[in-house]
């Protein structure tokens, strides 16, 4: 493994923490109009993982959860990511459809399909105004199951290029209803450096 | 009772009877369990890739079907299993979800499963069993006294193959 996929110098890292931060932060916006309700976020964590830590994330990998996958693309390669738990999957169907709404009924799968499509294209509108570059993504796809077996598809793919991804974690929490939701920004190593030569800060993580 | 011996994504390990052998979440990636039915032994590889050959980052062997299944056997086989009488049980092979990251190789949980078959195929490895392919992930438990193989998918009954 290359030294400058280990580690990220300061520099970048507070770079995409402040991309994160922003497109998490525009995404959350977006939610909060449509909810009604106050959203808070932390600060976003930015790191080259490996499957491991991507899994920790969101507790052990037969932890069941809500996935939400976009794929996007400008010149650099990423996935976008809105994952639940089944609890939190339940309690956000409930604020948007009424309470006693089933939240893997189709409609209930849909409206978290389209509360995830609003927060990823918001974040995606956001990463085209930071990286001034016209971003495409796909219509974003629900999968219900272990979050070992469903966030192995993008490591997968990116471990044809290299062992290590870059991983940009925000949380979001929906007002009262403690509703825990992480927005994941999974490239890998190409992609990564078109992104830090875009953002201007190419060639500083060494 | 004996312990459960943990696999990580891309790894492998070997277990004695009374432990059993367990690797968690097979999305597309595929369980590969060796046994021979006469011996305590067994062992189980998580692979991710079918083929090493057409990629250049390979370094990790254990990631890919034909170098995964080479590296479990030779060490099966420094451990003491019966080479006569190898057996394969097999589990995963998904796939997640249904257009997201199509990709250059295609439905890499299918191709995982086919390259899977050829490789135990060339080494004269029969399949006793098998639970491959649809559409959810697997988390799989093998127990190397009776052989069984314990499947658990979400929303459905444990099943034993």
């Amino acid at each position: 493994m290359d030294n400058k996929t280990s580690n990220l110098s300061k520099v970048v890292e507070n770079t995409l923490a402040e991309l994160g931060n922003i497109g998490a932060g525009n995404a959350a916006t977006s939610l909060s109009v449509l909810l009604r309700s106050k959203i808070s976020m932390n600060i976003p964590v930015v790191k080259m993982c490996d499957f491991d830590d991507i899994e920790e994330l969101v507790g052990s990998s037969d932890s069941i959860v809500v996935g939400v996958f976009s794929t996007i693309n400008g010149g650099f390669e990423a996935v976008i990511a809105f994952l639940l738990t089944i609890g939190d999957a339940e309690k956000l169907v409930g604020m948007v459809l009424g309470e006693g709404a089933e939240w893997n009924s189709e409609i209930g799968i849909s409206a978290i399909s389209e509360i995830a499509n609003i927060l990823i294209g918001s974040y995606v509108a956001s990463l085209e105004t930071f990286t001034n570059t016209k971003i495409r993504y796909s219509l974003p796809e629900v999968c219900v199951d272990m979050a070992g077996a469903i966030l192995s598809v993008p490591y997968i793919e990116y471990s044809q290029i290299g062992d290590r991804s870059l991983l940009i974690s925000s949380e979001l929490f929906v007002g009262d209803y403690k509703i825990d939701g992480h927005l994941l920004l999974i490239s890998y190593s190409n992609s990564y450096d078109i992104l830090l030569e875009k953002l201007g800060i190419g060639g500083l993580d060494g | 009772m004996g312990n459960i011996i943990k696999v990580g994504i891309a790894d492998m390990n070997i277990c004695h009877s009374p432990d059993k052998i367990t690797t968690v979440g097979l999305g597309s990636c595929v369980g590969v369990v060796i046994y021979d039915g006469i011996t305590d032994i067994a062992g189980m590889v998580h692979i991710m890739l079918p083929d090493s050959t057409k990629i250049n980052n390979n370094s990790n062997k254990l990631k890919f079907a034909d170098t995964g299944i080479d590296a479990l056997l030779e060490s099966l086989l420094k451990s003491g299993i019966c080479e006569s009488a190898l057996k394969s049980k097999i589990a995963g092979g998904a796939q997640m979800f249904s257009y997201l990251l199509k990709s250059s190789i295609g439905n890499v949980g299918e191709n995982n499963v086919i390259a899977v078959k050829n490789k135990l195929a060339d080494l004269k490895i029969p399949i006793i069993a098998e639970d491959v392919g649809k559409n959810f992930g697997r988390t799989i438990i093998f127990d190397p006294q009776t052989y069984e193989l314990e499947v658990s998918c979400v929303g459905k009954e444990r099943y034993i193959i």
